[in-house]
């Protein structure tokens, strides 16, 4: 008790504050901007915490991070580009939303999902943290080959139309993986003598082409003079509470999903909003709307990838292993203030941990105050002259595929990917897949070639009895495939009138 | 007519020319400079790096912009500096896996003389480690375990090539022995392993091991760490094989040598100034300053040594 009075009064330092009110408003720009991402956020942010005292400096990057994950909502909802691959699944149901002219419900949506995902991982990080942790180690090549296994099945989830073409689409970025540089051998494969493609296809500058490019490029072929068909409803608006009781199921089950990909090293944001956002589509109240402008689309996404960040904390900072690129600059950053994470991490520095999660709690409510504050003028770019947006967004794109590594090469590769996405909206192939397909796919290539390493070249005793967890994840993975063929073939021969199932 | 403005065409260009070459080495440096890292921002080299920018900034008289181009083991990031025109406004700063050891493994558009050394910042000392939880006390434990069981003890790297590895292949080799080696991406993912009881033995630098509350076993440092006076080096357990990571400063080969003794002064008076003795030890990196001649000749025995041991475990590129 005494140490949580003395973190509030480290807390209630105008120093923090400032630096959470300027880390929030900060990481909500980068956020939103196509291309530039979480880590770039902090980076730029990490050399102004060198002359910072520690809680402010703790709450500075915690304020950036929560911000920039919740900011690539904003320009998924708005101009259907995912500000950061963690927001790529709010596009599906965000944008439509805005379509209709319920831009300012949607940013209502996504910014409440987002405090309440936040806050419930903060509430789990704050009281779990040493436990989960123990649990995350328990979770090796074998389990995440399994979970990965599992997460592959939501390509179906957030196939719009044919599944043949969204199955093909997710094989692609299956493949687009691979091409690099060997995770076991180190050598190289698939980079037709061309040496940029010796580390591989970078994944923002894939996902910045297949969306932000391939929105351009259709719009001007589309020719349409104005963004949206509807007179936009511009500013912030909550649904009425009896809509967000409706899904509260989705809710609650978003926030544990994210919390839980969070505290599994290597899985990230990305990954739990689309685990959650095919949740939702299998099991959700308005399952059948999802895809349409449906708010639990939304909902799913967005508390998810921001129930990411508390869980992400857990092993970094009870256990020192940062599970994410971004949780490895945010351990720097920790570092740099001369705080290891790690086992002692809580003995060594009680009042600055308790005031991190204090700052972590404000944190989140303050993103919601700002983000209400600032959708009206957000929501603005939705009555800009289209060319000039459009020329916007361009900029913005090729700035943030060029920052990933500092390469023109990247560049290219978002171009080339611009038109790839533009010909798969003529063909009506889903762009989603192709990103589940890249994030998942280096993890599910290392976790396999490691866990067969492991067990000498046997497959089958990953789910022997020495790897429950595999065994367990392995089981539901099955369900979830079998159940909704078996499904389909029932209702298929007890008549056409019982497509209930599906 | 045209015979003369063709010839007062010639002067002008040979006199500019001329001019440009004299103000390159006169003059180093008049514009930012450029200091590539193949490594992300936030990353060990990272840190290190921007540590030093502010005084070797001030030494050298320029502004100093740290580019960070990542990927492939460091190679990419480090084959852009090699591209890189030979006039000191391109530096890299680079541990030694991208110069030691990725040549040998594959086809990369630079080798270790592409480059011209300015000079080495530190050494980062290396430990064998094993969890708090291991039955293994001793690295006599482990060959000997290793010894009954051919195979089956597990080793953990960062990926094929990195220095991790090659402490594998040339322990393996020197003790004669077979054992599992299963790569991670990086440090991080194998401390999870590492901790989880997946792996059994990782070797990497020292810091990890109060970090992790792991135990040493051995030390691959020429002389015992100060830190930890207990644990024995691999020289006094029988094997004469020392291995450790630096860091150290580049330019492309051609660099004129004006600029290259501009640069190696500049670093040395960087590494002794105090703030940034105290900034690298807040980072628990060492100083261990090399000049640019001892630095080719180091680099060089590490160069060599790695590929004789990546050749003996049949990973030479072809």
């Amino acid at each position: 008790m005494e140490s949580l009075g003395n973190a509030l009064v480290l807390l209630a330092d105008p120093a923090t504050l400032a630096a959470i009110v300027a880390g929030i408003v900060f990481g909500m720009i980068v956020g939103a901007m196509p291309g530039l991402g979480s880590v770039l956020a902090i980076t730029i942010a990490l050399p102004f915490t060198f002359g910072m005292d520690k809680v402010p400096s703790i709450a500075l990057v915690l304020a950036i991070y929560c911000a920039s994950v919740y900011g690539g909502s904003l320009s998924a909802i708005l101009i259907n580009t995912p500000g950061t691959p963690q927001s790529a699944a709010t596009v599906l149901d965000g944008f439509p939303m805005t379509r209709q002219g319920k831009a300012d419900l949607a940013l209502g949506w996504a910014t409440m999902a987002s405090l309440i995902g936040g806050l419930f991982s903060a509430a789990v990080l704050i009281v779990a943290a040493p436990q989960l942790a123990r649990f995350a180690l328990r979770f090796g090549a074998i389990e995440t080959f399994a979970l990965i296994g599992m997460a592959l099945t939501c390509i179906a989830g957030v196939s719009r139309g044919s599944m043949f073409k969204g199955l093909l689409a997710g094989v692609l970025g299956l493949f687009l993986a691979t091409v690099g540089t060997d995770p076991m051998t180190g050598s190289v494969r698939f980079d037709f003598g061309i040496f940029e493609l010796s580390g591989g296809f970078k994944l923002i500058p894939v996902v910045v082409g297949l969306f932000a490019f391939a929105e351009v490029f259709s719009r001007i072929a589309e020719r349409r003079t104005e963004l949206h068909d509807v007179t936009a409803a511009v500013g912030f608006k909550l649904a009425p509470l009896a809509e967000w009781l409706a899904r509260w199921k989705t809710i609650v089950r978003s926030a544990v999903i994210g919390t839980f990909i969070g505290v599994l090293p290597g899985t990230g944001a990305a990954t739990a909003s689309f685990i959650a956002y095919s949740e939702a589509k299998r099991v959700g109240r308005f399952r059948e709307r999802l895809g349409t402008g449906e708010p639990e689309g939304v909902v799913a996404s967005e508390t998810a990838n921001n129930a990411v960040t508390g869980g992400a904390l857990v092993p970094t900072l009870a256990l020192g292993i940062p599970g994410d690129p971004v949780t490895a600059v945010m351990m720097s950053a920790l570092i740099i203030q001369g705080i290891q994470p790690g086992v002692r991490l809580f003995v060594d520095n009680p009042d600055v941990m308790n005031a991190a999660f204090m700052a972590l709690i404000v944190c989140n409510l303050l993103m919601f105050a700002v983000g209400a504050l600032a959708a009206p003028i957000i929501t603005r770019v939705l009555r800009m002259p289209e060319s000039i947006l459009l020329a916007m967004v361009l900029v913005l794109s090729v700035v943030g595929s060029y920052g990933v590594s500092g390469r023109m090469f990247d560049v290219m590769v978002s171009v080339v990917f611009g038109i790839v996405g533009y010909l798969f909206r003529i063909c009506n192939v889903p762009t989603a897949p192709v990103v589940i397909g890249m994030v998942l796919g280096p993890i599910f290539e290392e976790s396999l070639r490691q866990g067969l390493i492991l067990t000498d070249g046997d497959f089958l005793a990953f789910f022997g009895p020495e790897h429950p967890i595999a065994m367990v994840l392995l089981v539901i993975t099955v369900l979830i495939v079998v159940i909704p063929i078996w499904r389909h073939l029932r209702a298929r021969s007890s008549g056409p009138s019982a497509q209930a199932g599906r | 007519m045209p015979a003369l403005s063709r010839r007062s065409f010639t002067a002008v260009a040979l006199a500019t020319a001329l001019l440009a070459t004299s103000t390159v080495s006169a003059e180093y440096p008049e514009k930012p400079v450029t200091i590539v890292v193949a490594w992300a921002a936030g990353g060990a080299t990272d840190l290190v790096t921007r540590a030093l920018q502010p005084v070797l900034g001030k030494q050298l008289g320029a502004d100093l912009v740290v580019k960070n181009i990542t990927g492939a083991a460091g190679t990419i990031g480090t084959a852009e500096a090699a591209r890189a025109r030979p006039d000191g406004y391109t530096v890299l700063i680079t541990p030694t896996g991208p110069l030691t050891t990725q040549p040998h493994l594959r086809d990369i558009p630079y080798d270790l003389d592409s480059f011209a050394p300015i000079g080495r910042i530190a050494v980062t000392p290396m430990l064998m480690m094993v969890p708090p939880s291991s039955k293994y006390q001793s690295l006599q434990n482990v060959l000997d375990d290793a010894k009954a069981n051919p195979g089956k003890v597990k080793f953990a790297s960062t990926g094929a090539g990195t220095l991790p590895h090659i402490s594998i292949l040339g322990l393996n080799k020197a003790a004669s022995i077979e054992t599992k080696h299963i790569p991670y991406k990086g440090s991080a993912n194998v401390m999870k392993a590492l901790l989880g009881g997946e792996v059994d033995v990782f070797s990497d630098q020292a810091q990890l091991v109060p970090k992790y509350d792991l135990r040493a076993l051995a030390c691959w440092s020429a002389a015992r760490l100060p830190e930890y006076p207990d644990v024995p080096t691999m020289k006094e357990l029988g094997f004469d094989f020392e291995l450790e990571n630096w860091l150290g400063v580049f330019v492309p080969k051609d660099t004129p040598q004006a600029v290259v003794d501009r640069l190696s002064s500049a670093l040395s008076a960087t590494l002794q100034d105090a703030s940034v003795v105290a900034a690298l030890d807040k980072l628990k990196v060492t100083i261990a300053h090399l000049g640019p001649s001892e630095l080719a000749v180091f680099a060089k025995k590490d160069y060599d040594r790695n590929r004789d041991l990546l050749k003996d475990a049949g990973l030479l590129k072809k």
